[in-house]
């Protein structure tokens, strides 16, 4: 469960979050769909601490990401946008190292990197130094890294980017998967197609503020339109940014 | 803390599979020996050839003087058979120098009149021609102010009369100079490669790290960042620690090959004062590890890191070149400035020399407080938002 109240964050004279207020609840794939620029990666990023909001709050399961983010850090699995890999060290070195740095160890870790290898498909390449691995293959050991430790919260930040259709229906697949397990996950794209296919709610952001949020359903009369991607327009407010 | 032992052996591990970090340790410490033993031989051997080196010389009319020829002869000089025109000889470089005793030579000689002896060479080879020239002349000269002393002697006269003002030089290029000078040079290889040790892993860890994207998600794992950057840190430095054994431990090897004792030196580097060598520069390791890391912080990428660093190490090594050329002695001022001051104490100890252990303790003290401070900085540097870029 995460939930943000009336975040904002600057840098310096770039206002990214401007009052950002939304909850994903466990059992739910939240959608965070908005423009290039709308402030997504920044609220995911104050989300998984690596930036502190300058005013407002945001708790995950409970644990506030100011006052104890390693609570927080603990009850989440990060995959930033872009998110590299050790290209020296093979896809399983890869996801033992965030294994242990999540305080996992001996035979249940292998047992559990053994079950995503088998989940997300990766046995042949689990032992091959990453350097040279293709952009879904990267993408997937990732993905593994980060809920190895099996974690409540998923927090995705444009995670299709650069995957080929194959891998992107895989990729969905392990997203409903989490969903089902009862896990809360949060994934951020500016592509409405993605958007629609796969979530229970959305969060259209824009400008740094959420300006619309609900289910797929409640969007489309909120907005009086039939069509999502219509709908989609008329809450941002312009075409600026889609695809 | 947890997490520490984790974020060190990865790195470690990591690293260890990086060629440009493995080559550059490696290749400090084999490399600079061997330059270095190279360069040593190189001077030492034209010392000791110039010393030795026995001379040819051409000589016509050899048997006008049978006396100077004994006397060159004892010099390490050879006579040999003069050609027929010495100067076309000379000229066609048949011959080096040809000395030319005229017939009159011997009657002059008796008769208390200077005796004219011509010497054929060419100035324009300075290696050869001219070399043995001036030690030919040398020689003559010598053997001439020999015999006027003695004629002087025989009419009673004190032969220092004739000789109203002495210049006595001393020449500090000398080749066994040279070669006491180049010993100066291992201090700035050794503190070198403490640097050069931890360079990629300190580039790695940072800007590496931001630029291949990994930084981010590392820094959203229940580990605390101090957790993390100190990881990185020791294994900076123990990568730089390693280079340093490395490289002592070549150094005392290829030291040995150098013929040092030919010109009555001796160098106190074998492998029992490696350790001792080690203990000295130690505290200095911590002081590089976190240095390169403040600087590699606040770089973009890779390329911008490896371009500043390289720079910036420049600061504290090429102070080190004064420790080769002025040998200043260690005292309580020199000796409170890292890596100056190891440079002075790996100085001291392979000259043989003791150094008083409160400027041992300065030294120690105040690399360490310096480098404890600069870890504190790096690891306060990796703590802010601005660390992602």
């Amino acid at each position: 469960m995460i939930r943000v109240q009336d975040v904002y964050k600057s840098f310096g004279e770039v206002k990214a979050v401007q009052g950002v207020s939304f909850e994903a609840p466990d059992g739910r794939i939240t959608g965070l769909l908005g423009p290039n620029g709308a402030g997504k990666s920044t609220t995911l990023r104050m989300l998984y601490t690596v930036l502190r909001p300058d005013t407002g709050s945001a708790t995950i399961d409970g644990h506030d990401v100011v006052n104890s983010p390693l609570q927080a850090r603990r009850a989440i699995g990060p995959l930033p946008h872009g998110s590299g890999i050790y290209p020296r060290l093979t896809a399983r070195e890869n996801i033992r190292y965030y294994g242990k740095l999540n305080g996992m160890s001996g035979k249940s870790l292998e047992q559990r990197i053994d079950q995503l290898s088998d989940m997300l498909e990766m046995e042949e390449f689990m032992d091959r130094r990453t350097k040279g691995f293709s952009q879904g293959q990267r993408t997937k050991v990732a993905l593994a890294r980060a809920i190895v430790h099996e974690p409540r919260n998923v927090i995705l930040d444009e995670p299709t980017n650069g995957l080929d259709v194959m891998a992107t229906r895989a990729l969905r697949d392990l997203i409903r998967k989490l969903r089902d397990h009862g896990k809360c996950v949060l994934f951020s794209s500016h592509v409405m197609q993605e958007v629609a296919a796969l979530c229970d709610r959305i969060v259209i952001i824009a400008r740094g503020r959420v300006v619309a949020q609900g289910s797929p359903d409640a969007l489309r009369s909120q907005t009086g339109k039939d069509n999502l991607e219509d709908a989609f327009v008329a809450a941002i407010g312009s075409e600026e940014g889609l695809e | 803390m947890s997490g520490l032992w984790t974020v060190f052996s990865k790195e470690v591990k990591d690293n260890l599979r990086d060629r440009r970090t493995v080559l550059s340790s490696l290749g400090m410490a084999l490399l600079s020996p061997v330059l270095f033993m190279w360069l040593m031989s190189f001077v030492l051997e034209q010392a000791i050839s110039d010393l030795e080196e026995s001379v040819d010389l051409a000589v016509v009319g050899a048997d006008n003087a049978p006396n100077l020829m004994a006397f060159l002869e004892s010099n390490n000089v050879s006579p040999g058979e003069g050609p027929e025109d010495p100067e076309q000889a000379v000229k066609d470089r048949d011959h080096d120098v040809v000395l030319i005793i005229p017939d009159e030579y011997g009657e002059r000689f008796e008769s208390g009149t200077p005796a004219t002896l011509r010497l054929v060479y060419d100035s324009s080879r300075a290696k050869d021609s001219e070399k043995d020239y001036r030690r030919v002349r040398g020689l003559i000269r010598g053997y001439s102010q020999q015999v006027g002393n003695l004629r002087l002697q025989v009419r009673g006269i004190n032969p220092a009369i004739t000789r109203p003002i002495q210049v006595d030089s001393t020449n500090v290029a000398s080749p066994s100079a040279r070669a006491v000078s180049l010993l100066g040079v291992i201090p700035y290889f050794v503190i070198f490669s403490v640097f050069m040790g931890g360079f990629y892993l300190a580039i790695d860890t940072t800007a590496g790290e931001r630029e291949q994207g990994s930084l981010e998600p590392l820094l959203a794992q229940p580990v605390a960042r101090a957790t993390l950057a100190l990881g990185k840190l020791l294994a900076t430095a123990v990568f730089s620690a390693a280079t340093l054994v490395l490289v002592l431990v070549a150094f005392s090897y290829a030291i040995e090959f150098v013929p040092l004792e030919q010109i009555g030196m001796s160098v106190e580097f074998g492998l029992d004062k490696v350790g001792t060598l080690f203990l000295g520069v130690l505290p200095l390791v911590l002081l590089a590890a976190s240095f390169m890391m403040i600087i590699a912080s606040f770089t973009k990428s890779f390329k911008e890191a490896q371009t500043y660093l390289t720079f910036v190490i420049l600061v504290p090594t090429m102070p080190l070149l004064i420790v080769a050329f002025l040998a200043p002695q260690p005292q309580m001022s020199n000796m409170a400035i890292p890596s100056f001051s190891q440079a002075l104490i790996i100085n001291e100890i392979i000259k043989g020399e003791s150094i008083a252990p409160e400027l041992i303790g300065v030294s120690v003290i105040s690399t360490l407080v310096i480098g404890l401070i600069c870890s504190l900085v790096a690891i306060r540097l990796y703590q802010r938002e601005g660390m992602l870029g």
